[in-house]
């Protein structure tokens, strides 16, 4: 045996009960690290969780009893793991770390972070703010049976952010309003349908036919015949669709024949678009009322699992938008209803609207609990999955405090273990990406837009804080006197939000120096001018994944589902305004679909397998050849790699 | 209640719904479970498969609360102790509280060569941790030979190595090795041919293997293929062939399919049959010879315990070399052999008395997984061993002193005894 006492064994020994550590989010990772850490001799804990204890929590977060619901989910795990463990020192904080107490010189006073999240902003925040302090992080995700944990060490690993993420997919109007091809569309727009007639209007929302569809082609004779159809609407294309809705006293019958005949009806003018599709088939009220509604026969299964007919959903649609009326009444006037998978008439409305139009475009229906999980964007989860990856954590956090990155690993758990799809699959950590717009040593990027038409707010809130991140962001014109475009100061540039780009010189060429001064961030930010952007596109990161694949209705729904887990990127719609509990979360790839549940995107394993090479193509090649490469030459389809987001 | 029409408490349980599905839930809810052993690897195993929601578990141990256990079971506290309190009933309601819906209770009896095993028939999964080889062996040659089998599992976690072994009986069914949902996919054509083509609607993908079946639903024209399953034969990624169709109605338009899942079966050997030529899955390719080389190691480990009656000594130079010996010999009773890892087995030798929580949590975690499938029958099961070894924790701790890492007599002895002194 080697007989150097060497400095390591004092380095771990300091480091595991000295050590001071932070552990965001105490959901369902969390919980399972907090007792992981206390139990290996960690001392020095604080974990920080904005959220707070729901019933669905108890299944798998097993630091929380019913008695706790309601509470910080922080404070009450601090106190659960005090209970057996009294001397470690644990701090709580019911709050976000994205609050801008946590500043770098937080971060720095720990000796390692490891993040327990469940949200890609919040990652992403995370991941600068260590990069800015130089800190480790550890980082992890499940879904379902699927977990990841990996570590990031500036300068010397991939960042969180190395790997470009499908973000903030949407779906082209087009298709949810015009030629849904798939469930989640009709899901989408009858979730956009709930908002058009109870909630928020949002002009992104719009529900009805679509004449500007790129598909269509301006030859006189299809424009007359929509004109003429159009007229047949009556008013109702001129006001909006709340106005109209109210006006009929929000009339079940009056709702139901305008959204599934007249509208369907006009959609079958735009007869170009119904040559190489099956065509919709509109519905009418009396007809279908006349149909003898078939005994619903006694179905075996839950209730919620069960698939109504036609006749059944239509019901369904009148008595949700009666009672959605009278709880829209109830709330006086000028009242919003917003939408939340728990309220149980939002849902049958959602579950009716969507399931007729699914049956409109042939579509096969599905259930109330199907439907949830899509518009909830429910991750499914369990306790096993968390319990693995929070005990890995602590593995790799061991091997990090004793000083050998080397020996870390990013660690795949997959749901089947055989010879493709391994169990646990560990891969060597990938160097930083020198190209990366975040720990780069001078982050910089370029990115195309039309300056005429992109508002100043816009690049604040759609480029900078989503699609970058950034939380409080300055932009500084470099046009050689420092031009202030946005300031993070409240009340300084408000006045700029409204204005165009252009309006400020900026144009093709233009460099803009973005800083973020709580992630101690600098961006430089390249413009690129362009005028022929996509429709729906509003800007493009030159050298990101292609935001849009080969077919675009259905890459869209499945970067829906890859990116399934992330509350800011999954959300296809109508984001629920209540905040939906999603603790623990990831990407998940292709073949390991989270469930069984319905995502409906299982079996297209090709055109997926495309899809998911394109966006982390270079991380997937790499963790590959990191496999054994007999075993992965052997493998072409060596899918069990899923990538975190 | 009809099991199938059981309710299910979607407030508790909605996240692992779409995890499981129902069917799968119910069947879980029906179902009782025997847990032997309530150290670290087996409290993590409760915990899960009782927040998971079994119908029944048993809590089997037979030892005393020690400070030791305070170090690696979260749910046994200093009163536990101070009041010899047995470890089942120290950690009973403790387990009990984390789900109403499940039925825990205890025993306490000692488990050994000579116990009547036929108690075991009301379980239909049976796990067993801290149990020596010979126990586990007895044991699951019994649920292996019960009809129908009961799902045996056995995990060991011994310092820095750990061991899950499966066996599920002769003919485990597994109703859907996948767990993902059939896609229906629209049909552009089908050729009346022999054999017939069919072309997937907008150049999707139908993802399907030559050899399964598809069913197909709407179709209009050749109505007689609707209802009706057919094996296919993938000719591209967007076209298969599905047998003669020449005497069938010309394809008009519409329709789907939709692949027909067929449940797989699984043949699991005893333990016993299992330990000269392991089934083992291989986590890491970086070390691909690892597994065999820890089934070794740990089976040296059983024989050490047999001659010895103890696990070797905490950081004990003499016992590592004797465990290294030991290995060899096994090794050299393996049909399918790697060189030996003598590294390994004495590091293992140094740990074993100990325990590593975070590794304990992993593979409880694992061990977890195959009880919700072994009761399920839902997604592929672990065939036999799955090994894991914590060794790179270790290893730059070889250089310490023995007596950094002997016991202190307080909670965290057992992790003392796997990474030294941690305070
Ligand atoms: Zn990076």
């Amino acid at each position: 045996m080697v007989q150097l006492v060497g400095s390591l064994r004092k380095e771990l020994a300091d480091s595991v009960s000295a050590c001071r550590v932070l552990v965001v989010g105490a959901g369902g990772i969390g919980c399972e690290l907090l007792k992981n850490l206390v139990l290996t001799g960690f001392k020095n804990i604080e974990v920080i969780d904005l959220d707070t204890i729901d019933v669905s929590n108890l299944n798998r977060q097993f630091l929380f009893q019913k008695k706790h619901v309601g509470k910080s989910k922080a404070q009450v795990a601090k106190e659960s793991v005090l209970q057996f463990c009294p001397t470690a020192n644990i701090k709580a904080y019911h709050d976000s770390i994205m609050n801008p107490d946590y500043n770098v010189e937080f971060f720095r006073s720990f000796m390692l972070v490891m993040n327990a999240l469940d949200n890609g902003a919040a990652r992403n925040h995370v991941n600068r703010m260590c990069l800015a302090a130089d800190i480790p992080l550890i980082e992890s995700g499940t879904a379902g049976y699927l977990g990841q944990v990996t570590v990031i060490k500036k300068g010397l690993t991939e960042c969180y952010e190395c790997q470009p993420k499908p973000t903030q997919k949407t779906f082209p109007g087009c298709t949810i309003r015009n030629t849904p091809s798939e469930p989640i569309h009709c899901i989408v727009w009858a979730k956009y349908l709930f908002n058009q007639l109870y909630g928020e209007e949002d002009a992104d929302q719009e529900v009805s036919p679509d004449t500007a569809d790129p598909e269509l082609s301006w030859n006189p004779a299809d424009t007359e015949a929509r004109a003429t159809a159009s007229d047949q609407d009556g008013d109702i294309k001129r006001v909006s669709t709340k106005d109209w809705a109210r006006s009929t006293g929000y009339d079940p019958v009056k709702l139901f024949n305008k959204l599934f005949k007249d509208d369907i009806q006009y959609l079958l003018t735009m007869d170009k678009l119904w040559k190489k599709r099956k065509a919709p088939v509109p519905l009418v009220w009396s007809e279908i009322q006349k149909m003898a509604c078939p005994q619903e026969v006694a179905v075996t299964g839950l209730k919620d699992q069960q698939v109504l007919g036609v006749a059944g959903y239509s019901q369904l649609f009148s008595s949700s938008v009666d009672t959605l009326r009278s709880m829209l009444s109830e709330k006086g006037d000028g009242a919003e209803l917003v939408w939340d998978k728990d309220d149980p008439a939002a849902m049958d409305f959602v579950t009716a609207a969507a399931n007729l139009r699914m049956h409109i475009f042939s579509m096969n229906m599905k259930s109330r609990f199907d439907i949830k999980s899509m518009a909830g964007n429910i991750i499914p989860a369990i306790a096993t999955t968390n319990a693995v990856i929070a005990g890995l954590i602590v593995l790799e956090a061991l091997k990090l405090l004793s000083g050998d990155l080397e020996q870390c690993r990013t660690i795949f758990l997959n749901k089947q273990p055989n010879p493709r799809k391994k169990l646990l699959v560990p891969c060597a950590l990938d160097p930083p990406s020198a190209n990366c717009y975040v720990c780069a040593s001078k982050p910089e990027v370029t990115v195309k837009l039309n300056v005429n038409k992109t508002l100043v707010l816009a690049l604040q809130d759609k480029i900078l804080k989503e699609k970058f991140g950034m939380v409080a962001p300055d932009v500084q014109i470099e046009d050689g006197k420092g031009t202030i475009l946005i300031s993070s100061e409240e009340g300084e540039t408000e006045a700029n939000n409204s204005k165009f780009l252009s309006d400020f010189g900026i144009r093709n060429g233009s460099r803009l120096q973005v800083d973020d001064f709580l992630q101690d961030y600098t961006l430089l930010v390249n413009l690129i001018h362009c005028e022929d952007l996509e429709k729906d596109v509003e800007f493009e990161v030159v050298g990101d994944a292609p935001d849009k694949a080969p077919t675009p209705p259905r890459t869209q729904e499945e970067s829906n589902s890859v990116a399934n887990g992330n509350k800011d990127s999954a959300e296809p719609s109508t984001s629920s305004k209540v905040p939906v509990e999603q603790d623990d979360v990831l990407i998940v790839d292709s073949d390991e679909e989270p469930s069984s549940s319905s995502m409906d995107v299982s079996g297209d394993s090709g055109l997926k397998r495309k899809l998911h090479d394109a966006e982390t193509g270079e991380a997937s090649a790499k963790r590959q050849r990191l496999d054994q490469p007999a075993a992965a030459a052997k493998n072409d389809e060596d899918d069990d790699i899923i990538a975190l987001d | 209640m009809a099991a199938d029409s059981m309710e299910i408490d979607d407030s508790l349980y909605s996240r692992q719904r779409y995890v499981l599905g129902d069917v799968a839930m119910q069947q879980m809810a029906k179902s009782s479970v025997f847990l032997s052993g309530m150290g670290g690897v087996g409290v993590e195993i409760a915990k899960n498969i009782v927040l998971a929601g079994v119908k029944a578990v048993t809590l089997h141990d037979s030892k005393q609360c020690e400070t030791w256990d305070l170090g690696c079971n979260f749910f046994i506290r200093q009163d536990d102790v101070i009041n010899h309190r047995n470890r089942v009933d120290a950690v009973h309601a403790r387990v009990a509280e984390l789900n109403p819906y499940v039925h825990v209770d205890t025993s306490n009896f000692s488990l050994d060569l000579s116990t009547d095993l036929s108690f075991l028939k009301r379980y239909q999964c049976v796990i067993l941790t801290e149990a020596r080889l010979n126990v586990q062996k007895k044991v699951n040659k019994f649920c292996h030979s019960q009809l129908p089998p009961i799902r045996y599992i056995g995990c060991d976690v011994f310092g820095i190595c750990a061991r899950v072994f499966c066996d599920f009986g002769k003919n485990f069914e597994v109703s859907d090795p996948t767990g993902e949902e059939s896609k229906e996919i629209f049909i552009q054509d089908v050729t009346v041919a022999n054999p017939g083509v069919v072309t997937c609607m907008d150049g999707r993908a139908h993802g399907l293997q030559t050899g399964q079946s598809v069913l197909f639903r709407e179709v209009n024209g050749m109505d007689q293929i609707n209802g009706s399953a057919r094996q296919v034969t993938v000719l591209s990624p967007y076209s298969f062939g599905i047998g003669d169709t020449s005497n069938l109605q010309p394809y008009a338009h519409g329709g789907f399919f939709l692949l027909v899942k067929t449940p797989q079966t699984y043949n699991f050997e005893t333990m016993e049959q299992q330990l000269r030529d392991p089934q083992v899955l291989t986590p890491d390719f970086s070390k691909p010879e690892a597994p065999l080389q820890i089934h070794a190691a740990m089976l040296a480990l059983d024989a050490f315990q047999e001659q010895h009656n103890r696990p070797p000594n905490i950081g004990c130079c003499q016992d590592a070399e004797v465990l290294v010996k030991l290995t060899e010999e096994v090794n050299h009773t393996l049909t399918n052999r790697a060189p030996l890892w003598a590294e390994l087995s004495r590091c293992l030798s140094r740990t074993a008395r100990g325990c590593l929580p975070p590794l304990a949590a992993a593979v409880g975690g694992i061990t977890s997984q195959e009880v919700l499938k072994a009761l399920t029958g839902k997604f592929a099961p672990l065939q036999q061993w799955l090994y894991l070894d914590a060794i790179e924790v270790v290893k730059p701790l070889q250089s310490l002193l023995a007596e950094e890492f002997i016991p202190r007599g307080d909670r965290y002895d057992g992790l003392r005894a796997c990474i030294g002194e941690p305070m």
